[in-house]
Formats: structure tokens, C-alpha cells, sequence
């Protein structure tokens, strides 16, 4: 017989309560060189765990043990003789018993006995192989306080080492069991029922009555949408009275798009995303949005949830051909970013970089802490420090920054196999540039290039001048040379005739010359150029104003890095062409004219060669002809493609054919890649991104950095090289990856994600039931849902938790499908008011005898405003909405100004899901209604009532403008009766009749807005029951 | 099998976190009774506020959380830059010796912003002050007349050289955002003083927000509603939301006053149907502690009542000091109305008109250092005068120190090794001393103390012992110092 359920609720309370003052149990978990023990007395919850005996022990001796001789053993003795850390020689310092029994060598010291204690004998350096510790010896007063401390009897108040692997297993780790729904309760209908009513029964308890459609409606309204239903709405479901009334209503609530946009918030805080980088300087991520849009149509879409997870952490290698999957991998990139420690302080930027992504993935997927192993092995769970640096080492391949990606697959098919042709061709990989495609392309493009070899005709020079002071010397072939001076900027003015009648395109040579440094063509001493702008004139017979020719395009037979040859025509003087490294070459571009220019037989060319960037970037040699050809760029050949085609084909050699093949394939895949459209970008985790403009020193890298396990976590203690894997206490899956894995970025990700996803992954099915399970009914089966390790709590209701894990992964990881399962439940449908008769037994209503209630969260209260008012803008996704004013910073952090804006623009009346959320300076309204700080993961948001949130409530110019809102739709909706109508709005009920007659008074005297205000700030309104 | 006992645990930390309804009432007791003479008898003996529960979080009659505090209010004065120690309060003559020398890292250690340079001794004369004999550079001449009250830490370091983590460290305890700050924290276990103003504000520069932006006011995991209230001091009614904007024509007046007393009313009645839901009475207290606020307001922020004198010895007479002082004045006008801690901060972010001073000790220390000096010391002398010393603690600080080498010629870089806070006022020696630095002034090397003993000292003075005062996240019972800290009870009466 057992006792009463309170009675055991009490002595379980009694037993947790003396289990919070004895154990103070706590833990470093941040980043930072954590400051060596004997400078910041760092107290170890286990060690420190008092003994027993610890009241007949001294307390002066044990204040002495702890001040002066405990940091000494922390600082240079735990890293290698503790459980945390390594047991060397089979010595552990860390508990009083470690050195009682001693290691391989014996106790360790004999108290009252220094000299006598091998401990002092190895750290004075008395025993030759065992002089500790073995780098650096202890200060003579280091060793006199452990000598003081021996003779005095060696008081250690430190126990027997706390369980952090006890032997009986987790019940998270465990294998999801089978189970069937209990039939001990013939009358649940429902098999969430069947758990919950046998335990509620088994308490000898009742449940609370189905709750009436108002209120039901209502909470499951909120609930699935985040808005509060119309009166409109309610008479609907009123009326339908088909027995499955309810649950074509849950139906359609979830088919619809704003189960998306509802349910994504609640994923939003759990992973802390946020529009902004937060921290020092906390910059604007103008394209964090995609990812916003992607998780709210991915739950819209019902993605299962394994694969869902798997696009968060690697769409980009598990579905190269989806690149509109790309936003998925904004998931690693939703936190904080420090600007200032990226910029000076790198490998502690790495690390803590990689540390976030480390306890996104653990808290979130896995409602683990494996962050917490970052200094030591886990104090609670069997998760060894070893762990975390291998799940650190997953990620030490990618990092943060614009991620371009087309949201039209064909696209990015087209792209893809456009830049892997680039690829190729820069790399003159035969392997893919001899193949029959290739060759087919080739061949095509030579059969138009016979037909078409442009025809280049001189400009003839009539007068050639350089303004800077040049000497300008014209060699034969009209070929121009720079000698004398090297003025800094230089600007060429060729003016000439031709005897052609009709000009497509003009082509400037430059060439080589031993005169140059580095052989030119350019200048520069290092042999470059810079073509700021190439400007065409046409100077009429007779006329004395030259006209503008417009050229269309330009192409180079090379392009520096980040100078290509469309800077020399796109207007911008600051901007130019450059041909380093390829110097000591001749060079080639042409510019084809927007229409074909006719030419009378006494017209000019005027031609300017803007040489603008300083430093000497001026051509030394150059020539310039014109082309009648209706395709002039075609001809824009390098030398060894002119020698090969010279050739006949069936005569090339291989390395002919592929410098042929390389050179039409790039000109090829330029051609396509400049064809497609733009692409989108999304501020993500990925191997390639790109720098934002305001951190270039953030760029990408190639192999992944080497990650070592951290002593201490401390960046200047670095140990062993960490082995990409997870956690080794879960057993469905090797926890280290196979070598073969190790190299290649891509395949960390994959073999994580894989490992994440397992369907026998325990920790994985069982997170995200739980947490859809807490946002319906207010808390979770585990109400720790980012923990389920020993110092989380245990599932109420382990049997039902595992039975919606099943369900989950059984039914293909639709997400919908549990909620319905939930929402269709008696248990969800129950009215929450509070018997005291129960709620005395169980307040916490753990046993769910009654239904969820609460208040309107941050989201749903200004939804629901603007819902009611019937001016919620429908439309979805898009740009984050600014309800702020921006203005320069002091730095490159803007200012942010939320007083004073304009409710009444059209940006105001979007969702909230799409308000952009400043992470460090966030909007004071939304704070007030408990909207969380998104500098961190937020499991659970704590609802408040505070003064400053009803003032917020009663006088916030959102609130009121809503109020004036509503109050108009009211008058016109309802002219012979606008304040029923308010009651009917907000209340979705009658007013009663010392209501009516209150409020006829009120608004007597007053506006109805006036009314409005009072009921929107109504605990009837702000509660759902 | 799983413990079938497992179904209602209704440990301490389910009532934290169970805010709706438990927690609610726990903010409505607090609410209505910090003052500790009230505390004891209004409490409400509601079955969900459970005793236990007042191990950790309920106040002890005598105002303290774990024993009999000292000190019942504080304001803090933030440096946000890096005030320099050694061309401040830290006078090191060997810099004179070394001037020019090349001695420091010969690598830029991590987070500095350049290498270091030569070793640059202080543009500044010093001389010594009071019966502590207290070496203050001529930045300081006011607060100089001050020393033989003053409790220096001198041995001050920061685990990092950036801004962001370090203004975090000192706020919060970490180095990394997300954690609640020292405001928030006594905000959470102590509460307030008085019911008809916030908890706990901070006045930050008018000119911009410190690096962190609002990061360094936040709750981080505590509940939002514990988080620093931001005021702008120069605004018409710093406090936000207290009355309705004039273009609201439908909530002014008596609309006003009506509304709000109909809302109660109904309030009421719903009560009543749902007789058995501390929520809704939490709710309701909510709302008449705001309209105790509206009244309150603006008296607190209105310094007309203020003298001419007073004024004037917060220099509001004069454009350098007039904005700090007009700040200083109103921090002790809300302790003194019993708002539990006030926050006032001196310098934006960025690279003006603040204490990181890279480009220029010279040039630019000397501006910044007056626009406080002479507010901070009208604001001791108030403070003594009116007697609210006698609960009061009034502290200096910043986020780390400067180099003693220079940056570029003349200016200094970030410095984590050492710098100077000080404090006055309750439970504090007067002209003491605690810690030092190196010769150079570059890292701490005698009682060297982080925040985590700053903080832990600041709250033994408060009542709380550091160690006990907790809240579970994430798996584990986070304190604001981490697993540090000790009381620096050199400092202490």
C-alpha cells in the first residue's frame, strides 16, 4: 500500500529541497580563458560536497585546506590527476579518498608525515622519476603550504566522489520503448486518454468536463494560429453541428499557412534567432529572412521531421540539386556573432564560434548539454569533454556569412553545372573536358567561329596625346608605347579615322615589353594596369561636339580577381580592369558597341583610355582596331587557341584539344552564368559564404581548422586533436566518424545529421514531442526540455512521452500529425479552471486533470489586435518588417529608435513572425509582454505581470491605435450596436446586462476606442482559459 | 520501468519557472512587500506560495536574502571603455623610469587591437591626497577630496581584452551574452523598496548606448520583467508608456481615469468567476501598481524641487558636466524614493566622447574625465549629507584598463590584466586599499580580483551570500559569479 499521492509529493519535496542546499551544484559553461585556479578560487560543486564528518573536521584547519591548499591541487595537479580530466598513475587529487588510497605508487600522503608523503617528495623533486609536476615546479611557498598542510593532519573535507556515471541507466539513453495505450480506463475513447486518465485515476482523482466551444475555440485558436478566433468564427463552429465538428475545424487550422507562421516562433526561440549579429556591434543580417520563410513553409509543408533536421544541418550535401533548400542551413547561424573577438582575437572566436553551433544542435535536437563538457567531462552525464570537442570539430569546416542560393531549382541546376564547367576549364581537367559533350560544344563553336572570324581593321592614329606627361612614341602597326616619365595617373586620348563604313566593336591590345617592369604591359612595377574607363567618341564630319558611342559589353582574355574588364565601362572612375597576376603577357579586350556605329569617310573616333587608380597602374604598350563584324567578342582569342585552331582538328594533340576545350568551355560557362538571373542570398552556416561588408576579415577556408580538446577549456591548454563525432553515451550509432569521413567538410555534417536523425536516436524522437506537447498544454512531459540529463527533470508521463515518440516516427515525422493527436485529445479539450479539491493534491496540474490556460503571449496579443480590427496583413514572407526608425551609429551599430512610430503604415499590420527582431536592442513593447532575450536558447518563455507591462498594456501607442482600430471597424460593422459589438469582438460574448449598462454609460461620456481600451486590457481578453 | 512516483515533482524549480500562476503570486507578494517592516505580516498564505520557497528567493525581515545586509540600495557608476588606471587612480612612477622602452608582449595578445608599443608614462601630474595619503592623477581633482572615503580595489582583471565580452563580464559575469546582469539579479532575489517605481534603472549616455547595446541591462534567463528599465533623462517622462500620447484624443482625461477604474472593476468580477486563479489577482495588482507609478513618476524625475545649490554642485550649471550631473542627480533621486539599483553610464560605444582612449590619452581622457568628476563627487557629498549613506553603496567601474605601453604614439589599448574600481558608502572602510598592480600597471599581481569577487562582495553587502543565490537553466544552477568569487572582506567595516 502506498502512501497517499500528496504525502509522497511532500517527501519528494523534502528529499529535492535537501538535495539543493547540500549539493550546490553548478558549472562553467562559457568561453574565455577560464582564470587558473590559484587566481580565482574556483569552488568544484563535487569536491566540495561536504563530507559527512565535515562538522568534526576543524574549520579552521578545513578554511586553510580550501584557501590556500585546494587551488594549489586545482591549478597544477587536476589536469592530470582528476576525474574531470586524467587519473595519471592512477592518482586522483580531486576527492580525499583519491589520496588516501594513492595510486600505483601508494597513498599519496601520510598525514602529519611530509616527509614521509611521496606527494611532497615529487613536487620538492626528491624522487628522480617523479618529479611533479613535470613542467614547471610548485613556488617554495606553494610547496610550504602543502608541507604546512601535511603536518598539520592533511584535513580534506572533500567525500567520496560523487556518481557522475552511475551505473543504472538514464532513462533518456534508453531505447524508446513499445508501448500500448493502457486499457485500464474503458471510457477514454482517446489513446492520450488512456495514459493520462489511468494516472489520474490512480490518484484518485477527476478530470475536469469538456469545456464549452467558446472557450475551446478560443485556446485552440491561440494555440494553432496565434490569434484570437471573430465572433464570425465562433457562430461557424457553433452551428456545424456534425460530430466531427472539432476536428475538421483542427483541420483546417493546421492545413492552413498560419500554423506555419505560429508555430515557427516557437522555434525561433528555442534557437535564438534574431535579424541582427547582437554583442559588440551588433550589425544589421539583411539576409537572415530566407530562413525565417523557409521554417515556416517547411511546417506548413509537413517536412518530416528527420529530414528537416537533416536540411538544417547539411541540405547543401545531402541535396545538392535542391539549392532552394539552401536557407535550411540558416539553422548553425540563428545566434549571436561577436564582430570585435572575430576581428582580434581569433582562436578564441573559433572556438566559441563553434561552441554555439555545439549547443544549438545538443539543446535543441537532443535536449542535452554537452556544452557543458567544455572544461571537464560532464559532472552529471556521461558525456566525457572528449565528446564536445568532437562534436566542436563538425563544424570546424564551415562558418558564418551570405550564402548565395536560387530559389528556382532549374536555375541552380544551370548554375551549378555552368560553374563545375568553369571549374574544369580553369583546371583544364581533361578527365571532364574531353568528353563527348565538351567536344560536341567545341566542335560547335568552331564551325560558328570559321564562319565568323572577325576582322580587325587599325584605328589610324591622327594624333595620339597622354595628358599626365607620357611620352607617347606610335610604332608600326599603329601600336602605341609609353616612354619617358611615370607619371602616377595617366589618361590616353586616340583620335583616328578608318576606312570602314560601319564599326560593331573596338579591341585594345596590350602588349609585353622588356621596357616594363616585370615585363608590363602595365607600369607598375609589378607589371599591372588599371583601365578605369575606356570612353568612345564619334565625331562627326563638320560637327564640333563628339557624340557618346555606348558600348554593350566588354570581355578580356583575363580579369583580375575583382577587376574585370566591366569596370572599364561601367562609368564608376574608381572602379577599373586589372590583369595581375598574368603579367608579362599581352592582353586582349574588346568592347562591342550597344548598335552598330556608321561611319562617314571623314568622320573621327575619339578614344580614352582613363588610367585613374595612381601608383603607376598605366599601360605601357597598346594598339587599338575596329571590327565590322556583327559579333566582334567571338574573336577574342588567346594565343594558344589561335595556334590550335590552326590546326586541323583531327591532327591536335590531346594537350591542343584542351587548352581549345578549356577556353570555350569558360567562355561558355561565363556566357550561361552571366545569363541567369541574380541569385538570393540567406545568412547561413556553410563551407562557402561570403564576407559581410562590414567583417572582411571573415572569409571562408578551405580545409577544416584543426580543433584540440582544451584543458580547462582554456585556449592556451590545448591537448589532443579532437575526432569529429557525438555523444558516446548513446549507443545506435559509433560515436566517432570513420577516418575516411574525417577530411571532408561536407560528409562531418552529413554523418552528424545522420547520427542525429537515427530513428533509434532516443534523445532526438523524444525532444521535439515533448516540446510540441509543453506549447499545447503550457509544459512539457519533461518540463526541462533542453535537458533530459540527470539534472533535468524526469517525464510525468515517461509511457505517453514514448508512445508520441513512436507516433512521431512511425508516421513518416509528421509534426501534424502529433498535434492533432494532442489537440483532438480529451485532456486538451478540458476546462482549466482550478478545483481545489485537485489542485491541492497535484497544483501543478502535472497529472493533466485539467485543460492548458495562460496568458496571450507578446505575439498573439498584437495579432489578435489587428486580427479583430480586421486589418492583419495576410500576405507571408518577405523582408523582416522595421517597426522602428534606423539612423547612423556611433559605430557601425545604427541607431535604433522605437518611439514614436507610425502604426498605421501598411509594415505595421504584418504578422509579428515577420517583425525583424533587433537582438540587442530589442522593441520595449514586445519585452514587456515577456518576448525573451534572443542573445540566448529560450525553451520556455516566462510569462509575468509587472506595473511597467501594464502600463505598456494601457498606454502603448500600438495598443491604442489598435483600440481606435477596432472601435472603427465596430461603428461601421455595427452602427445601431458598436458596443455589443466590442463585447462580441473581444469577449466573443454577449455584454450582460450590468455590462451594457456600464458600458452605455462609459461611452455616454466617452469614445468607444475608449471602451475598447478597457476591454482589450481585460484580463477576459489578455487570459485564455 | 519508470518511477511512477514521477508524475508530480513539484520541486523549487517548477515553482521558478511556473510563472503563471505560482510565480506571479511570488512577484505580487514581492511586490507588495520588499519593505522589510512590511515584509513579515503581508504575506500572502496562499498554499502556492509554498514556505520552502523562501530559502532562496524570500526576504528575511531584516531585508536580506541570507543575512543581514548592509546595504539596501546602489548606484553604479559605469566607465564604458576602459578608463585608463594608470593616468587615473593606479600612479606608477616606474613608468617614468621606463618611458620609451620597448618591454611589452613582443606578440599582440589576443583581443588587443595592435601590437604593443613602447612603454608610455602618464601625460599627468599626480599627487596625493587626504590622510590615505591616496596617489589621484589631475583628471580626478574633485573626486580626489574624496579618497579617505573611498574603498579602492586595485588588483581588478578582466578575462578578456575586447569590449563586448568584457562590458559583459562586468555586468554579468560571463563573457558571453545571455546571461541576466547584476542589476537583474538583485532585482530578482530582493525585489524593490518601494511600490511605485521600477527596480532597477539605468541612465545610459544620452549620446548612445555602450557597447552590447542593451546586453548589458538584461535579464538574460531570468523573467524579462527583471531586466534594467532604460530611461532617457533628458526626456519630458522618462519613464515609457506612463500616460497616453496626445494624438490618442479617446484616452486622455477622464477617459483615462474612468477606463482604468471600469477595468478594475471588471477585473474584479471575473475574479470572482474564476475564484481559485492567482493569475488574474496578480494581473490586477499589476494594474494598480502601474496606476501608483503614473502618480509617482514624475515627481521622482522632476527636478524643479531641486535647489539652485544642488544644481549647481552636480555642475547642471555647466555644458561638461551639466548631463552626467543632471543623470547623478536623478540616480539618487530614485534611490532615495527606493528604487533598488540605479546604473548611470558614462561614454557611448565607439571612438569619442567614451574611455577608450586609443588615440590619445592626452586628448582624450582629460574631456571625459571632467564631464563626471565633479557630478560624482556632488553626488557622495548628497548622498552623506542626506543621510542615505547609512544604506546606500555607491560604485566606480569599467570594463577593464588600459596598456602601459602605447598604441600608436600617444594613446592606450585594451588592457584585461588590471585596473581600479572603487566603493563608498554602507558597510564599506573609508580610505582603504585593496590589491595591486605590476610596476608598469600591466597586469594585477597582488589580490588580484575578478568580478566574480566584485560581485560577490557587492552582494554579501546586500544580504545574499553569492553562492546561494541561483536559478536552474539549461541543466544547471547558474550564480551570478559562475563557480567563483569570494568576498573581499579587506574592504568591509
Amino acid at each position: 500500500m502506498r502512501p497517499p499521492i500528496f504525502f509522497r509529493a511532500v517527501r519528494y519535496l523534502v528529499a529535492m529541497l535537501w538535495l539543493l542546499l547540500a549539493v550546490n551544484i553548478h558549472s562553467e559553461c562559457v568561453f574565455g580563458q577560464e582564470p587558473a585556479a590559484n587566481e580565482v578560487p574556483a569552488e568544484n560543486a563535487i569536491s566540495e560536497r561536504p563530507d559527512s564528518n565535515a562538522e568534526q573536521l576543524d574549520p579552521v584547519q578545513v578554511a586553510f585546506f580550501e584557501d590556500n591548499v585546494l587551488p594549489i591541487l586545482k591549478e597544477r595537479c587536476f589536469s592530470c590527476h582528476s576525474h574531470d580530466q586524467e587519473i595519471s598513475g592512477n592518482l586522483a587529487l580531486d576527492f580525499a579518498s583519491g589520496w588516501k588510497v594513492g595510486g600505483d605508487r601508494g597513498p599519496a600522503i601520510v598525514p602529519g608525515k611530509p616527509e614521509n608523503s611521496l606527494l611532497l617528495q615529487a613536487v620538492r623533486g626528491e624522487i628522480a622519476d617523479l618529479k611533479m609536476p613535470p613542467e614547471e615546479s610548485l613556488s617554495p611557498e606553494q610547496i610550504s603550504t602543502l608541507q604546512q598542510w601535511i603536518t598539520q593532519g592533511a584535513i580534506d573535507p572533500r567525500a567520496a566522489r560523487a556518481e557522475t556515471t552511475a551505473t543504472e541507466p538514464w532513462w533518456s539513453y534508453l531505447p524508446i520503448h513499445a508501448v500500448t495505450p493502457p486499457t485500464s480506463d474503458v471510457n477514454a475513447q482517446h489513446p492520450i486518454d488512456a495514459f493520462l486518465n489511468q494516472k489520474i485515476h490512480e490518484a484518485g482523482l477527476t478530470t475536469n468536463p469538456i469545456v464549452e466551444r467558446r472557450t475551446l475555440l478560443r485556446r485552440l485558436m491561440i494555440d494553432l494560429h496565434g490569434v484570437v478566433p471573430t465572433s464570425e468564427e465562433l457562430i461557424a463552429f457553433q452551428n456545424d453541428n456534425a460530430p466531427d465538428a472539432y476536428e475538421r475545424v483542427v483541420d483546417r487550422l493546421l492545413a492552413s499557412p498560419h500554423y506555419g507562421e505560429r508555430w515557427a516562433r516557437h522555434w525561433f526561440d528555442w534557437i535564438h534567432f534574431a535579424d541582427t549579429h547582437g554583442f559588440e556591434h551588433d550589425v544589421i543580417r539583411i539576409h537572415a529572412w530566407p530562413y525565417r520563410d523557409y521554417v515556416i513553409q517547411s511546417l506548413n509543408a509537413d517536412t518530416p521531421w528527420d529530414r528537416w533536421v537533416r536540411e538544417q544541418l547539411a541540405a547543401d550535401a545531402f541535396f545538392p540539386n535542391r539549392t532552394d533548400l539552401i536557407p535550411a542551413l540558416g539553422f548553425l547561424a540563428a545566434g549571436p556573432w561577436d564582430h570585435s573577438t572575430a576581428a582580434t582575437a581569433q582562436t578564441t572566436f573559433d572556438y566559441i564560434d563553434r561552441d554555439e553551433m555545439v549547443t544549438q544542435v545538443s539543446s535543441v535536437l537532443l535536449s542535452s548539454t554537452v556544452h557543458c563538457s567544455r572544461c571537464h567531462n560532464h559532472k552529471f552525464d556521461p558525456i566525457p569533454q572528449s565528446d564536445y570537442y568532437a562534436m566542436q570539430a563538425v563544424f570546424a569546416g564551415v562558418g558564418r556569412g551570405n550564402v548565395p542560393f536560387d530559389r528556382d531549382v532549374t536555375v541552380g541546376a544551370r548554375r551549378q553545372a555552368a560553374r563545375k564547367l568553369q571549374q574544369a576549364a580553369e583546371a583544364r581537367d581533361a578527365s571532364q573536358l574531353l568528353t563527348i559533350t565538351v567536344q560536341k560544344m567545341v566542335a560547335d563553336w568552331e564551325q560558328r567561329n570559321q564562319q565568323q572570324r572577325t576582322q580587325w581593321a587599325p584605328l589610324l592614329e591622327d594624333m595620339v596625346l597622354a595628358l599626365e606627361g607620357t611620352e607617347i612614341k606610335v610604332l608600326d602597326d599603329h601600336v602605341v608605347l609609353a616612354t619617358g616619365p611615370r607619371p602616377a595617373t595617366e589618361t590616353c586620348i586616340v583620335t583616328g579615322h578608318t576606312d570602314l563604313s560601319s564599326v560593331t566593336g573596338i579591341r585594345l591590345q596590350v602588349f609585353r615589353d622588356d621596357s616594363f617592369p616585370m615585363g608590363g604591359p602595365g607600369r607598375n612595377d609589378n607589371g599591372n594596369l588599371h583601365l578605369n574607363e575606356f570612353i568612345v567618341e564619334h565625331l562627326k564630319e563638320g560637327s564640333a561636339t563628339p557624340v557618346r558611342v555606348p558600348i554593350s559589353q566588354a570581355m578580356a582574355d583575363f580579369d583580375q580577381t575583382g577587376w574585370t574588364i566591366a569596370h572599364a565601362i561601367d562609368g564608376n572612375p574608381s572602379t577599373a580592369w586589372g590583369i595581375f597576376p598574368e603579367v608579362g603577357k599581352d592582353h586582349t579586350a574588346v568592347f562591342q558597341f550597344a548598335t552598330p556605329l556608321t561611319l562617314g569617310p571623314k568622320d573621327k573616333l575619339i578614344v580614352q583610355l582613363r588610367q585613374l587608380h595612381g601608383g603607376f597602374h598605366t599601360i605601357g604598350k597598346f594598339r587599338l582596331t575596329l571590327s565590322s563584324d556583327n559579333n566582334p567578342q567571338q574573336t577574342l582569342l588567346p594565343q594558344e587557341v589561335i595556334d590550335a585552331l590552326a590546326i586541323p582538328r583531327d591532327q591536335r594533340s590531346d594537350v591542343e584539344q584542351l587548352s581549345l576545350a578549356a577556353f570555350v568551355a569558360k567562355q561558355q560557362a561565363i556566357e550561361v552564368l552571366n545569363s541567369l538571373p541574380s541569385p538570393s542570398y540567406v545568412y547561413a552556416t556553410a563551407p562557402q559564404f561570403e564576407s559581410l561588408t562590414e567583417s572582411p576579415f571573415y572569409a571562408p577556408w578551405t580545409t577544416p581548422k584543426k580543433v584540440h580538446l582544451l584543458k580547462r577549456g582554456d585556449i592556451a591548454k590545448p591537448a589532443d586533436e579532437a575526432v569529429p563525432g557525438v555523444m558516446s553515451c548513446l549507443t545506435h550509432a559509433p560515436s566517432r566518424f570513420q577516418s575516411e569521413t574525417i577530411q571532408n567538410e561536407a560528409q562531418r555534417r552529413m554523418e552528424l545529421a545522420r547520427w542525429v536523425t537515427h530513428s533509434d536516436n532516443p534523445l532526438f524522437w523524444r525532444s521535439i514531442v515533448n516540446r510540441l506537447w509543453q506549447h499545447h498544454f503550457g509544459r512539457g512531459l519533461v518540463d526541462t526540455p533542453n535537458d533530459f540529463g540527470r539534472m533535468g527533470s524526469v517525464p510525468s508521463h515517461p509511457e505517453l512521452l514514448d508512445w508520441l515518440a513512436n507516433e512521431l516516427r512511425d508516421s513518416g515525422g509528421s509534426l501534424k500529425h502529433i498535434h492533432r493527436l494532442i489537440v483532438t485529445s480529451e485532456a486538451y479539450r478540458r476546462s482549466s479552471e482550478l478545483r481545489p479539491e485537485v489542485s491541492s493534491v497535484d497544483p501543478d496540474n502535472r497529472l493533466i486533470w485539467r485543460g492548458p490556460s495562460g496568458r496571450l503571449d507578446a505575439e498573439t496579443f498584437r495579432d489578435s489586435l489587428l486580427y479583430l480590427a480586421r486589418s492583419l496583413d495576410q500576405q507571408t514572407g518577405g523582408p523582416a518588417a522595421q517597426w522602428f526608425k534606423l539612423g547612423p551609429g556611433i559605430q557601425i551599430t545604427p541607431s535604433v529608435d522605437y518611439t514614436n512610430f507610425d502604426w498605421s503604415q501598411p509594415v505595421a499590420h504584418r504578422r509579428t513572425i515577420y517583425r525583424f527582431v533587433y537582438r540587442g536592442i530589442q522593441d520595449p513593447f514586445m519585452e514587456a509582454l515577456d518576448f525573451p532575450d534572443a542573445a540566448q536558447l529560450t525553451p520556455i518563455r516566462t510569462p509575468s505581470a509587472s506595473p511597467l507591462q501594464a502600463l505598456a498594456l494601457w498606454n502603448h501607442d500600438f495598443v491604442l491605435y489598435a483600440a481606435n482600430e477596432i472601435a472603427t471597424y465596430c461603428r461601421r460593422q455595427q452602427a445601431d450596436d458598436p458596443v455589443g459589438c466590442a463585447f462580441r469582438t473581444l469577449f466573443l460574448r454577449e455584454p450582460t446586462e450590468q455590462e451594457r449598462l456600464k458600458a452605455n454609460e462609459f461611452t455616454a461620456q466617452h469614445d468607444l476606442a475608449a471602451l475598447i481600451r478597457v476591454l482589450i486590457n481585460s484580463n477576459e481578453f489578455l487570459t485564455f482559459r | 520501468m519508470h518511477d511512477s512516483n514521477s508524475t508530480i515533482k513539484p520541486c523549487r524549480r517548477e515553482w521558478l519557472r511556473h510563472a503563471g500562476e505560482s510565480f506571479n503570486w511570488l512577484a505580487l507578494a514581492s511586490l507588495l512587500s520588499r519593505d522589510p517592516l512590511r515584509a513579515a505580516e503581508e504575506l500572502p498564505a496562499s498554499e502556492t506560495l509554498q514556505p520552502s520557497l523562501g530559502g532562496e528567493l524570500l526576504v528575511r525581515p531584516d531585508g536580506g536574502l541570507h543575512h543581514r545586509p548592509r546595504v539596501r540600495r546602489v548606484i553604479q557608476l559605469f566607465m564604458n571603455g576602459g578608463a585608463s588606471p594608470m593616468d587615473t587612480f593606479d600612479y606608477k612612477p616606474a613608468l617614468e623610469k621606463y618611458h620609451g622602452q620597448s618591454l611589452g608582449p613582443k606578440e599582440k595578445p589576443e583581443g588587443f587591437t595592435a601590437p604593443a608599443g613602447a612603454v608610455m608614462k602618464s601625460p599627468f601630474k599626480f599627487q596625493q591626497y587626504g590622510q590615505s595619503g591616496r596617489w589621484v592623477s589631475e583628471v580626478f581633482p574633485h573626486q580626489a577630496k574624496w579618497v579617505d572615503k573611498l574603498a579602492f580595489i586595485m588588483s581588478m582583471a578582466s578575462k578578456t581584452n575586447v569590449h563586448g565580452p568584457g562590458s559583459y563580464m562586468m555586468n554579468t559575469g560571463f563573457t558571453l551574452p545571455g546571461f541576466p546582469c547584476f542589476g537583474a539579479w538583485i532585482s530578482y532575489a530582493l525585489g524593490n523598496l518601494a511600490d511605485n517605481l521600477p527596480t532597477f534603472v539605468v541612465l545610459p549616455d544620452p549620446r548612445g548606448l555602450p557597447y552590447n547595446q542593451r546586453g548589458n541591462f538584461s535579464s538574460g534567463f531570468l523573467p524579462v520583467k527583471y531586466q534594467g528599465l532604460m530611461l532617457n533623462a533628458a526626456a519630458a517622462e522618462p519613464i515609457p508608456n506612463l500616460r497616453p500620447a496626445s494624438q490618442f484624443g479617446f484616452a486622455q482625461g477622464s477617459a483615462d481615469q474612468q477606463g482604468l477604474e471600469l477595468l478594475q472593476q471588471w477585473n474584479e468580477s471575473f475574479a470572482a468567476e474564476h475564484p481559485h486563479d492567482p493569475q488574474l489577482r496578480s494581473r490586477i495588482a499589476a494594474y494598480q501598481l502601474a496606476a501608483k507609478m503614473q502618480l509617482s513618476a514624475p515627481e521622482a524625475f522632476d527636478l524643479k524641487s531641486e535647489s539652485a545649490t544642488t544644481l549647481e554642485q552636480y555642475g547642471l550649471n555647466q555644458p561638461t558636466t551639466e548631463d552626467f550631473g543632471r543623470r547623478c542627480l536623478l540616480a539618487r533621486r530614485l534611490v532615495e524614493r527606493g528604487v533598488r539599483f540605479v546604473q548611470v553610464w558614462s561614454g557611448p560605444q565607439g571612438a569619442a566622447n567614451n574611455w577608450d582612449n586609443h588615440g590619445s590619452i592626452i586628448g582624450e581622457l582629460p574631456p571625459i574625465a571632467a564631464s563626471v568628476d565633479q557630478p560624482i563627487a556632488a553626488l557622495l557629498a548628497d548622498l552623506y549629507q542626506r543621510g542615505l549613506m547609512e544604506d546606500t553603496l555607491v560604485v566606480w567601474t569599467t570594463e577593464f584598463g588600459r596598456t602601459p605601453f602605447a598604441q600608436g604614439s600617444v594613446g592606450r589599448d585594451h588592457n584585461g590584466g588590471s585596473f581600479a574600481t572603487w566603493l563608498c558608502g554602507a558597510g564599506v572602510k573609508e580610505g582603504v586599499s585593496y590589491g595591486a598592480s605590476d610596476e608598469l600597471g600591466y597586469q594585477a599581481v597582488e589580490g588580484k580580483a575578478y568580478c566574480y569577487d566584485f560581485h560577490a562582495t557587492l552582494l554579501h553587502l546586500l544580504g545574499i551570500d553569492h553562492k546561494r543565490l541561483t536559478f536552474r537553466h539549461a541543466g544547471i544552477d547558474r550564480r551570478l559569479t559562475d563557480v567563483h568569487g569570494k568576498v573581499i572582506h579587506d574592504i568591509l567595516v
